[in-house]
């Protein structure tokens, strides 16, 4: 697929983002644990997106304790 | 054992569509199927990339008129699993495939910035309060401002879905007081898609807001069910 330059593209792309981010979902609660202490999180769907920095974050506290 | 990233769920579907450079898979358990990809990350050079190919894709779905209930991005289980996923939700994607069974959506963004009152209630919270009575006295104005939009939206709506009814099967709205904008999303049968798209283009020349449509897309807006958090889905975050 060769580069996309077009703006109407573009937002095309900007407009597919969006819709692929309301199909079905995760719901229900999830429980991270992060140094032994239990974070409940009860709309999974905002945890989904920033999952990633959670758990760098308690890999950083971790480290911090250690 | 490999990972499957989730696109869809399908009923009484033999063959998917596929573009070149984009061929998902389909997993099948009694008369229900999932349509899935290798994880995104190992397919495509960026996200740029990804979501042009699941563009093309997408208009193949609608135009193969295959009803597909669609999956949010970003979640995956081990190819292993999906049959068994697919009998635990098989009530739920019944009930769901049933609503939105020979239908396309349409989505039309409405913007009123040049409607109505000119200042969202963005500029006014960014601004700092010298003293409580005057933070108090902008909530109070930010809160006007926002249900006049919301009425000003709901006026709007309800003409737009009153001229379009017999064309629609359903409609779901979205504010974003802060820019002034709507999205309305339309669950339109395909068997009305022509009336629907003459009257749309009927409504938009006669609109005193600005609005810009896409469309047709399988019905992600009207996805109702949600799966339940368990150990067999993964929430797979796509950072190139």
């Amino acid at each position: 697929m060769g580069e996309i330059t077009d703006s109407k593209q573009v937002k095309l792309l900007e407009v597919v983002e969006k819709l692929l981010d309301k199909g079905v979902v995760i719901s229900g609660d999830l429980i991270l644990s992060c140094a032994n202490v239990d974070l409940v999180y009860l709309d999974l769907k905002l945890v989904l997106t920033s999952v990633q920095s959670i758990m760098d974050g308690c890999q950083e506290l971790k480290g911090e304790t250690v | 054992m490999s990972r499957a990233f989730l696109l869809g769920f399908v009923r009484d579907c033999r063959n998917i569509p596929m573009i070149e450079g984009f061929t998902p898979r389909l997993t099948q358990f009694s008369r229900y199927g999932v349509i899935w990809i290798p994880s995104p990350l190992h397919l495509f050079s960026g996200k740029k990339e990804f979501l042009a190919f699941m563009s093309k894709w997408l208009e193949r779905v609608c135009y193969s008129k295959i009803t597909m209930l669609p999956v949010q991005l970003g979640i995956s289980a081990d190819e292993d699993v999906l049959p068994k996923i697919i009998g635990k939700y098989r009530a739920e994607l019944e009930q769901c495939l049933k609503t939105i069974a020979g239908c396309w959506e349409y989505d039309l963004n409405l913007n009123f910035t040049k409607t109505g009152l000119s200042t969202g209630g963005h500029s006014i919270s960014s601004i700092v309060a010298r003293n409580g009575r005057e933070y108090l006295e902008r909530m109070r104005k930010q809160s006007r401002e926002r249900e006049t939009f919301q009425r000003e939206v709901h006026q709007r709506v309800a003409f737009l879905t009153g001229h379009l009814t017999p064309w629609i099967k359903d409609y779901a709205l979205e504010m974003s007081p802060s820019t002034r904008e709507a999205e309305l999303a339309f669950l339109v049968p395909h068997i009305y898609n022509g009336f629907f798209r003459r009257d749309l283009q009927h409504l938009m020349e006669g609109s005193k807001e600005v609005i810009n449509w896409t469309g047709p897309w399988p019905p992600f807006h009207f996805s109702s069910f949600k799966f339940r958090a368990d150990g067999d889905l993964i929430s797979e975050v796509l950072a190139w």
